[in-house]
């Protein structure tokens, strides 16, 4: 309704904040289910935030990100099936524990992976180790 | 996890810059852009964060005193830590038996607590160089997916070529002339309107110099079969049959 007025310096900042604290709320999907709840994910001018937040997938604010789940949940909220699927709370409690499993069994999948990789490369070569300095 | 929905503990989003964004403001182009990132310190959940901070801070800023040397390797320090650990564990069980009510025993749980922070602190600085390790492993995987996925198409493109090829081959030489080509007629003048070659088929077929138009599937399959073969106007006539039943086939397709 207001028309927009360039913003001050301190207002851009406090923008920057609050933006980069509620998009990594987004990364709790009890904090999901509650906007559901609540009719947020109804509401068109909240769709149309939630399209203009993916800027933080950007480089220079993905930098800024501690909890980087809240990108790949802000990806899937731009997708209506997911944002009705997320009133109910079995939903984000499934969501929740894959989250959980994916944190315990990643570094086990990981090492699998390369493994995998290092056993397609024809010359079985061992990559040289960075950052691991020798110097005694 | 388990627990009842608290659904009031949670913040509200920020409405203020959310009501912004109504459709008829992005119409209109009124809509904030995002703001320009901050380039020195800002707060983030109660905590004050510096843009230049380094992702694994000395201990010595963290009031830790330091035991290692500058210069050293992580793999010797950590064992080296580990057996203290170890040998001060069996001081503090010493120390229980014979004296359990002296100072000594604080001392040496404030040892080992050291310990423990800097074996700690040693694997997090490992921490930049995993995160490193993991993006190129996962870089890995995606270029192998994709050239997986660039093998099948020409996989996928090299079998529709065969099978094109194939069914030209096959098509019947005795096709009856007459309507074939007038239904051809009419589909090449919609395609190239100006080579109506495909109506006279008593005609010398000067097709080969004219260029081919290759914009409709029915001309570039005409295209695929005719540039390969060089032959006499007798064969042509006969390769021209093909390629004329097989335009109606498309026309009728489409």
């Amino acid at each position: 309704m207001t028309p927009v007025v360039m913003e001050t310096d301190e207002q851009a900042r406090n923008r920057f904040q609050s933006e980069l604290e509620f998009v990594q709320c987004l990364a709790n999907p009890n904090y999901l289910n509650f906007l559901a709840q609540r009719g947020y994910l109804r509401e068109r001018p909240f769709i149309n935030y939630l399209k203009y937040l993916l800027y933080w997938k950007e480089p220079e604010y993905a930098k800024f990100l501690k909890y980087p789940h809240c990108l790949h949940m802000l990806e899937l909220l731009q997708y209506e099936h997911f944002r009705k699927e997320l009133v109910n709370a079995q939903c984000a409690k499934f969501i929740d524990e894959q989250q959980l499993l994916h944190w315990q069994h990643y570094s086990r999948k990981r090492t699998r992976l390369q493994q995998a990789l290092a056993e397609q490369q024809q010359p079985p070569q061992q990559p040289p180790l960075h950052g691991n300095t020798t110097a005694k | 996890m388990g627990e009842p929905q608290q659904v009031s503990a949670l913040p509200p989003p920020p409405m203020q810059y959310i009501k912004e964004y109504t459709d008829e403001n992005i119409r209109k182009g009124l809509v904030p852009k995002p703001p320009p990132p901050i380039r020195d310190s800002y707060m983030m959940f109660g905590n004050q964060f510096q843009c230049d901070d380094l992702i694994i801070r000395p201990l010595e800023s963290q009031g830790i005193e330091r035991l290692h040397p500058m210069q050293f390797d992580h793999k010797r320090q950590l064992k080296k830590l580990n057996m203290s650990i170890l040998v001060n564990f069996l001081d503090l069980l010493d120390i229980l038996i014979k004296s359990p009510g002296s100072i000594k025993r604080e001392e040496k749980l404030e040892d080992m607590k050291l310990l423990f922070v800097h074996m700690h602190h040693l694997i997090n600085e490992y921490r930049p160089h995993q995160a490193r390790e993991t993006l190129r492993v996962m870089m890995e995987v995606q270029k192998r997916q994709r050239l997986e996925t660039a093998e099948r198409f020409q996989k996928h493109l090299d079998r529709v070529v065969e099978m094109i090829q194939g069914c030209l081959a096959s098509l019947p030489d005795d096709l009856p002339q007459s309507d074939v080509t007038d239904g051809v007629c009419v589909g090449t003048k919609s395609v190239s309107a100006g080579s109506s070659f495909g109506c006279s088929s008593g005609q010398a077929p000067i097709l080969k110099t004219e260029p081919m138009d290759v914009e409709d599937t029915g001309a570039s399959c005409m295209a695929a079969g005719d540039q390969d073969k060089n032959v006499p106007s007798s064969k042509t006539d006969k390769t021209w049959d093909k390629d004329a039943a097989m335009c109606s086939i498309i026309d009728e397709i489409a």
